[in-house]
């Protein structure tokens, strides 16, 4: 029972301290959907799967060290963009790039994960594909209050999808 | 009888002028319509040079080739064995903690008669085997138990990706590519 108190404690505490407030429950329609394109962009479907080690680090995504948004454990956001290279980054004790070459219309995955650093976790970005996204059976959005410029939002992913929300999200 | 072979007199000398009047009208100076290979068509293309995430520089070029012909109506519009160029988007060396090789490629254009056709939409995005999974799970395990031997899953790496020579990939054209009759 130590063991195990200290193991989840180990895990939890490489993130740090700080414990990011993304308590926002998304609609139960929205779950995992992924819009298509609006006409002539490209989207990034940013991802992070429910794995408890380093959960108490966040991966707060940027380009150009401008923050597009954040991602607790087991949360997705989709980024709108012009279609081009891009190049987006994490960073904590160290710092990750990941380049995409973003096409119109088309969809692209971006997963994040937590490394084993020195001194903390360290966020991982890493080209993924669709079916490493769908290998998450639940992913919520990630909080709409972290969203910067290019961040579909909720209702614009339903409206894209052509999802008819009935249920209000919350916020706790 | 001789009002039948009248009738038939008249429509012969009739049916010859109409198909003509009917010409007339239509075409004026006939130009010849361009056959148009829609954009998206996909394209099989060849990567004649090894690419890595160890060995590949991000923004470098590398030379590609057609595989299969771009047909239209039967008829080869760009031939098999077209070459062009490619480039390396992202390219990143396996990395401590067990974090795997990344290599994302794209083809960029062929050469069809002296003009570059371009392409896109070549998902060539590969991963390494991830080791993060085993280093944080010896990580989590040491730590419990024997706190120093934590650090030796920073020592880990994964693994690279390698795109050998002679790799096919899919891509497709960017633009609709017209063609003279």
């Amino acid at each position: 029972m130590r063991l195990k108190h200290l193991a989840i404690f180990a895990a939890v505490a490489v993130g740090g301290l700080s414990v990011p407030a993304m308590a926002y429950d998304t609609p139960p329609e929205l779950m995992m959907v992924v819009p298509p394109a609006p006409k002539g962009k490209g989207l990034v479907v940013f991802y992070r799967s429910a794995s408890i080690f380093g959960a108490a680090i966040s991966c707060a995504v940027s380009e150009n060290d401008k923050k597009i948004s954040s991602m607790g454990v087991g949360r997705y956001f989709v980024y709108a963009a012009e279609p081009g290279k891009h190049s987006f980054s994490v960073s904590s004790e160290a710092k990750d790039q990941v380049t995409l070459e973003l096409e119109a219309d088309e969809v692209q995955y971006v997963g994040c994960r937590i490394k084993m650093g020195i001194m903390a976790g360290r966020p991982d970005l890493f080209p993924a594909k669709e079916a490493d996204f769908r290998g998450n059976k639940k992913l919520s959005l990630s909080d709409p209050k972290s969203y910067g410029e290019g961040v579909l939002k909720p209702e614009e992913i339903a409206t894209l999808a052509g999802v008819t929300v009935t249920t209000p999200a919350a916020a706790h | 009888m001789t009002r039948a072979f009248l009738r038939l007199a008249v429509c012969c000398l009739a049916l010859p002028s109409g198909i003509l009047f009917a010409q007339d009208a239509s075409s004026g100076p006939v130009q010849a319509t361009p056959r148009v290979v829609p954009a998206l068509t996909p394209v099989r293309i060849e990567i004649l040079e090894a690419q890595g995430s160890a060995i590949s520089k991000p923004d470098a070029h590398f030379p590609i080739r057609l595989v299969d012909p771009v047909l239209l109506d039967g008829k080869t519009i760009i031939p098999a064995g077209a070459t062009g160029e490619g480039e390396v988007v992202h390219a990143k060396k396996s990395s401590m903690s067990g974090g795997p090789g990344e290599l994302i490629l794209a083809a960029r254009w062929l050469d069809v008669n002296g003009h570059q056709v371009r392409l896109r939409s070549m998902h060539l995005s590969e991963n390494g085997k991830s080791s993060i999974k085993d280093v944080n799970r010896i990580m989590i395990a040491s730590a419990a138990t024997v706190p120093v031997a934590a650090m030796l899953g920073w020592f880990m790496k994964g693994k690279e990706v390698v795109v050998p020579s002679g790799t096919y990939a899919e891509a497709k054209l960017a633009a609709d590519f017209s063609v003279e009759p």
